[in-house]
């Protein structure tokens, strides 16, 4: 009998949790649908170019950490020069690398160390130098050059640096689209009833695309299965989740490789946090947390266009470890703030987004596996309806494809980046594939995060890129 | 699984249903993305002729243009042709217009005359028109926008009405609109504004109103005491960068403004028409103001119109005594842009620490 009664409420369990995450899928889904629909119109009659030439247009800084980036550093700093807008600046913090990052940088731009005045607002790793460049053509330049401290201290190091309106804060080896900062900037001017405090945009799989001198010539879809699969992972997430969430205001994740914020309201509420490794969340956390403690109206914003292209791990072990520290930055930073749990205070973020990220992004792959194991128990116990375990099997599959599918649909309506017909077959058959060949592995990755954080594992894990495809001459 | 009170049903065609309603759904996804494709692949292939001679007649138009009179045949020619083209078909009618504008707004004098001409003659103001009356606010907006561009006067009317649009954005592209359609008096739509002047719409307003020639350049001063703070902060700001030196008096009275964004404003706007005669005003403010943002503007305000002499010596003990690094770091600006401006207030030794350290900094040419 109480066998009988265990059962039956772990079926319950289950059940109403993979319902719950469905449901809350399928909503944010199909609001993100709506809101491109409605960026799309948008678009139509929006010039962005209006803002190139107005005094008024907010100033800007961009702000990219290298660390051992000298292959191609010098590439990636003049795409970064050359990105269209007027009032900005290209702050480069090169964050004690122990390559040649800092004589390529000092040879190419002609740099001349200057007796910039630095106030630490936020505490960082000692600045050793700063740099600007002699040549008149190349002032929007400033090189830091500091001991090195990780990817947040030398994005503080930037910030302290900064005196413009906005901070971008970027990947140095991401390409970034020309018309990046023009559109970012743009729900900060537009908002007439909330203070935009942050600004995301989508990040797209540049693998296997041809690049020239840092600009995106030709987009391609990538020849590797495991990049092909993070395309589609990458289209889900951008298009049809963070999409909704900025639509109900309850954005707490922009993407560490491209990322607009107020720069006053980052540092009022103390910069990056170098105790975790996902400092990208954990701002956009804390900003809203500062705003909402003081009762202000603000707004998180986000915008579907493919402004940033970044190569994705191309190899188990460097996606494993990516995995590994997303799901560790995931947990560290609930912990971090785990008050604002259904927190009225912190309105959506508090009551939505908070216990989205709890119960759904963290909690997901730890239920999935626990779901296994009890599933394999049943057999062994000899409690199966195999029809019906078999039919549930095919309806989570055949849910999984439609959620992917839904994706390339949001892609398609939007931007529709992949043209070639075998692009489009190879996508389809990405979804297909993926909850078969992809999705147990990111499953045992982020297992693995949650273990290694237990075991007290801090490192970032390495990165290694395999670089651009070259533009054929 | 077969648990004794079954959360879910163990009738095996729901499941089923539930498969073939998911495969089907990705089934239609997959079909309409391709159809789509297919779709616009054959319509490009199938107005790439018609868009190549539409580019063509347009270029052609706009080249011959300023001699008119000698290929008034041939500019006649490429007009009867786009009329022939585009007859019975919006899409390229749509086409006409975009490529129009792009032209249009880097053309002036006849060629852009002769291309306004060609949007009234193959009367495509008509299609501009027929977007006002659709519910979707974009497809209005696109209407309201070429209308504006196309300096469609006799449109006034039917563009006018948007002022009262339910949706915020109809509305602020109608007040954008009309600047360029009303330029004897390009602002007579904010004169009853209640929306909040957004920073887009500034730019958008100012970008017009710089396009206007002198004399058609509203005189600000008149929106002084609007009821809406934000359009008199915006005004205040128009009437400085346009050097409306008549508006000094006013804006000098501003300064004491309750609203500490108008004050704010009235400051800046006084630096930058270096108004001298309010410099004893902003010594006032100064001290009176509890606004950090306003005292930052009333010293660099001062910097640019009061008596150096004078300042110099004041500004020397707040810099050494000044807690706050925002003032310290104007004042250090200023010094260091008096004593390139051949003032000579500089010199490094007299100051310590911070200020020492921010001097050093605004001096290198690399910098500042």
């Amino acid at each position: 009998m109480f066998f009988e009664y265990v059962i039956s409420l772990l079926n319950h369990l289950f059940v109403t949790y993979a319902v719950g995450i469905t449901g809350i899928y399928f909503i944010l889904a199909v609001i993100s649908l709506f809101e491109i629909l409605s960026y799309r119109d948008t678009k139509k009659y929006t010039n962005y170019k209006e803002l190139l030439s107005s005094p008024f247009a907010p100033t800007i800084s961009l702000i990219a950490p290298a660390y051992n980036e000298g292959l191609s550093i010098v590439e990636n700093i003049r795409s970064l020069l050359s990105i269209q807008y007027n009032a900005y600046e290209v702050i480069i913090v090169n964050d004690g690398s122990s390559d040649d990052s800092i004589e390529k940088m000092k040879a190419n731009f002609s740099l001349e160390k200057v007796p910039f005045f630095v106030e630490e607002k936020i505490k960082t790793q000692k600045i050793k130098a700063i740099y600007k460049s002699t040549n008149k053509a190349l002032h929007r330049l400033l090189v830091i050059d500091k001991e090195n401290g990780g990817k947040a201290d030398a994005l503080n190091a930037g910030l302290n640096v900064s005196n413009k309106e906005l901070v971008t804060c970027i990947d140095v080896d991401c390409i970034i689209e020309p018309e990046a900062l023009l559109k970012l900037v743009k729900p900060f001017v537009s908002d007439d009833k909330s203070e935009v405090i942050a600004c995301g945009g989508v990040i797209r799989v540049a693998n296997d695309c041809v690049i020239q001198d840092g600009r995106l010539l030709g987009v391609r879809f990538p020849k590797s299965s495991l990049a092909r699969f993070q395309v589609l992972e990458y289209l889900r997430a951008f298009l049809l989740g963070r999409m909704a969430w900025a639509k109900l205001n309850g954005l707490i994740l922009i993407s560490g490789a491209l990322g607009m914020f107020d720069r006053k309201i980052a540092v009022a509420a103390g910069g990056y946090n170098t105790n975790t490794v996902g400092e990208d969340m954990e701002l956009i956390v804390r900003m809203r947390a500062y705003m909402a403690e003081r009762n202000k109206n603000y707004k998180v914003a986000y915008i579907p266009d493919p402004l940033c292209w970044t190569e994705v791990p191309e190899t188990h072990q460097v996606l494993g470890n990516q995995r590994n520290r997303w799901t560790r930055g995931t947990i560290e930073v609930l912990k971090l703030h785990k008050g604002l749990f259904f927190n009225l205070k912190y309105g959506v973020m508090g009551l939505l987004s908070y216990p989205f990220w709890f119960f759904f992004e963290w909690l997901a792959p730890i239920i999935e596996t626990l779901g296994l194991v009890y599933f394999f128990i049943l057999i062994a116990l000899g409690h199966v309806f195999w029809l019906k375990a078999i039919a549930l099997i095919l309806v989570a599959y055949t849910l999984s494809v439609l959620l992917s599918i839904s994706a390339l649909l949001a892609e398609e309506l939007s931007f529709a980046k992949y043209v070639k017909k075998s692009d489009i077959n190879s996508m389809f058959l990405a979804a297909i594939l993926e909850p078969i060949l992809y999705h147990p592995k990111v499953v045992y990755w982020a297992l693995k995060g949650n273990y290694d954080l237990l075991m007290g594992k801090k490192s970032w894990g390495k990165m290694v890129r395999t670089g651009f495809k070259k533009a054929q001459a | 699984m077969e648990p004794s009170t079954p959360i879910l049903t163990n009738d095996i065609f729901f499941y089923g249903y539930l498969v073939l309603i998911f495969a089907g759904l990705s089934t239609i996804i997959i079909v309409g993305i391709l159809t789509n494709r297919l779709l616009n692949k054959l319509s490009y292939k199938k107005s790439f002729k018609s868009q190549k001679i539409i580019k063509d007649c347009l270029n052609t138009i706009a080249a011959l243009a300023p001699d008119s009179e000698l290929f008034k045949a041939e500019i006649q020619e490429a007009q009867s042709i786009l009329q022939r083209v585009t007859q019975g078909s919006p899409r390229l009618a749509q086409f006409v217009i975009d490529r129009l504008l792009d032209l249009y707004k880097s053309l002036t004098g006849k060629s852009a005359q002769a291309l306004k001409d060609v949007y009234d003659n193959l009367h495509l103001y008509r299609v501009s028109k027929h977007k006002l009356m659709q519910g979707n606010y974009a497809i209005v907006i696109q209407g309201i926008q070429e209308l504006a561009e196309m300096k469609r006067h006799e449109d006034i009317e039917s563009i006018i009405g948007f002022l009262d649009h339910y949706h915020r954005l109809v509305r602020l592209e109608t007040r954008v609109a009309l600047v360029r359609l009303i330029p004897e008096d390009p602002l007579m739509c904010m004169k009853f504004m209640k929306d909040i002047l957004t920073k887009w719409e500034e730019i958008l307003i100012y970008n017009k109103l710089r396009s206007l020639s002198p004399e058609q350049i509203p005189t600000f001063k008149a929106y002084f005491s609007h009821t809406n703070s934000t359009v008199v902060c915006y005004s205040i700001n128009m009437a400085a960068r346009f050097l409306q030196y008549d508006a000094i008096d006013l804006i000098t009275r501003l300064i004491f403004h309750e609203n500490t964004a108008i004050c704010w404003q009235a400051v800046n706007a006084l630096k930058l028409l270096q108004a001298d005669q309010a410099a004893k005003y902003i010594l006032l403010l100064l001290h009176k103001t509890k606004s950090l943002k306003v005292r930052i503007e009333c010293i660099e305000c001062l910097a640019q119109i009061g008596d150096t002499q004078k300042l110099a010596p004041l500004f020397r003990k707040v810099i050494d005594k000044s807690k706050n690094p925002m003032v310290t770091k104007t004042l250090s600006k200023i010094f260091v842009d008096w004593d390139k401006s051949g003032a000579k207030k500089l010199s490094k030794s007299s100051f310590k620490g911070k200020s020492r350290l921010m001097i050093s900094h605004f001096s290198n040419p690399l910098i500042h």
